[in-house]
């Protein structure tokens, strides 16, 4: 081993803090409890999918005059406040390193200007093409990603991409079927493993509830002025509302498109507090809801409301 | 690997309640503390360190029993968490790049000259690295993982393991003469 190696080494060593033993806090195994129960009927989702999409495929082959639709175009949903209208349109999505135009935001400065004290509205749509991520993170990856919705918020672009996963691919070791890119990033020339930022949310989808938040409850890091919420909604859901704990209420509308016919996609940007996601069906049954749980640092449990019992 | 790893995911399987608890108590104390070291190197910051393991090892946890595929723990674990890592990389690059011009500005004052003459060299350089160079000193010289077991992790050839510590290498040692 060279010099520069064995520098490199104690250099590690140093700044790794030697690993001390630790206990299995008991917060964390009920959480891996809760994950094993969600993955495995996610699992069992997944299989279902597959068998119906196989279903599908074969009723295509069997009658090639019954094609398939073309697929539908990409919704832009106007979204200010309560009320929710929709246009279409069809851009090109781009795959690849992340474009300039994404090297937005997250300035250290400028970032917590973003909720808090304010519901954050995002302008859906706009005069640019939306970004989806790059090629080669595609593996476990059913079918192809699609654009469920784009914009800007503040003037700094996001899109949000869904797509089928098979549970073994990066993509789904990164965190999910859902992906949300904003303030996007690449960290440099040169360097072919990143191209920027974004998060996952997995779809480990619960029974029993109508609308969920794919990312686990208190995902937000301690401190963080706005919880993002990326979720699904079943085919009964017709819009949702956002009760915090302070008695603050919005409106959210249910994003419609994707891979799946029929389910609904949430994208909201909610203060962080607890509270709860409700979905509510067309003739405004109140459904089962979700709780909006805040995280509270490393680990410590999440904060949630009382009556939400993982 | 030792016998309790190797045994893990066919055992875990049929047992269930306490012994399946002694299981993951035997993991989490044989294994936690290690991810958060990693994953402090990885990203430079020890206590988003242990929220990004903790959220790793449930995730691997909850797939522990799985007789479909081999799974093998450590593995799992060490790939999660250097894949959440380049997540977490990705977001955090233009506050990186911000802060690095804000203290080139800064660091012409005669100030913070005595600061820069203490400050660790090499780690500078090291966190310095693009990410995937990065991961793969690391775990090369700290996990001790051959290029094989690199190679998996970062989903690589061995051969690209190599070329990544290559680079990473040359990077530091123009660095450190740079510096000196």
């Amino acid at each position: 081993m060279s010099d520069l190696e064995s520098k490199v080494r104690s250099t590690l060593r140093r700044h790794a803090d030697p690993p001390s033993l630790r206990t299995l806090p008991p917060a964390t195994r009920r959480r891996i409890a809760r994950r094993r129960a969600t993955y495995m009927g996610g699992e069992a989702l997944a299989g279902t999918a597959v068998l119906l999409a196989a279903v599908v495929l074969l009723g295509v082959l069997r009658h090639p005059a019954d094609t398939a639709p073309a697929p539908p175009p990409v919704p832009m949903a106007s979204v200010t406040g309560t009320s929710t209208s929709t246009s279409t349109s069809t851009p090109s999505t781009t795959f690849g390193p992340v474009p300039r135009e994404y090297w937005s935001m997250l300035d250290p400065i400028a970032r917590p200007t973003y909720g808090g004290d304010v519901w954050i509205s995002p302008t859906f749509g706009g005069d640019f093409v939306p970004y989806v991520d790059v090629v080669d993170r595609n593996l476990g990856v059913i079918g192809r990603k699609w654009v469920l919705t784009y914009g800007t918020i503040g003037g700094d672009r996001f899109s949000m991409v869904v797509f089928g996963s098979d549970g073994q691919g990066d993509s789904y070791n990164e965190g999910g079927n859902a992906e949300f890119f904003f303030g996007y990033q690449s960290s440099g020339p040169g360097d072919s493993g990143a191209y920027g930022g974004g998060f996952g949310a997995s779809a480990d989808v619960p029974a029993g509830y109508d609308a969920y938040v794919a990312s686990e409850p208190g995902r937000t890091a301690a401190g963080d002025r706005y919880a993002t919420l990326l979720g699904a909604a079943s085919p009964l859901v017709d819009h949702l509302l956002v009760v915090l704990e302070d008695g603050w209420t919005q409106q959210i509308p249910v994003l419609r498109d994707g891979p799946v016919d029929g389910a609904g996609w949430i994208l909201a940007f909610v203060p962080a507090q607890t509270g709860k996601l409700i979905p509510v069906t067309a003739d405004g049954t109140r459904l089962a809801p979700w709780p909006i749980c805040v995280g509270q640092g490393a680990g410590e449990p999440p904060a949630c409301p009382a009556w939400y019992v993982p | 690997m030792d016998g309790v790893e190797a045994s893990v995911p066919e055992a875990i399987a049929g047992v269930g309640g306490e012994g399946r608890t002694a299981i993951l108590e035997e993991l989490y104390a044989r294994h936690f503390g290690r991810a958060v070291a990693v994953a402090t190197l990885l990203t430079g910051d020890r206590f988003l360190a242990e929220d990004l393991a903790q959220d790793c090892f449930i995730r691997a946890a909850a797939r522990l029993g799985r007789t479909d595929r081999e799974l093998r723990f450590e593995a799992y674990l060490q790939r999660a968490v250097v894949n959440a890592c380049r997540s977490r990389f990705r977001r955090s690059a233009v506050e990186r790049s911000y802060l690095a011009r804000h203290r080139d500005v800064s660091a012409g004052g005669a100030d913070h000259q005595e600061e820069n003459a203490d400050r660790d060299v090499m780690w500078a350089a090291i966190e310095s690295l693009p990410y995937r160079q990065r991961a793969a000193i690391v775990l090369r010289y700290y996990e001790d993982l051959s290029e094989v077991q690199t190679g998996e992790v970062l989903r690589c050839s061995p051969r690209a393991v190599n070329a990544l510590v290559s680079r990473a290498l040359s990077t530091l040692r123009l660095q450190i003469q740079e510096e000196a």
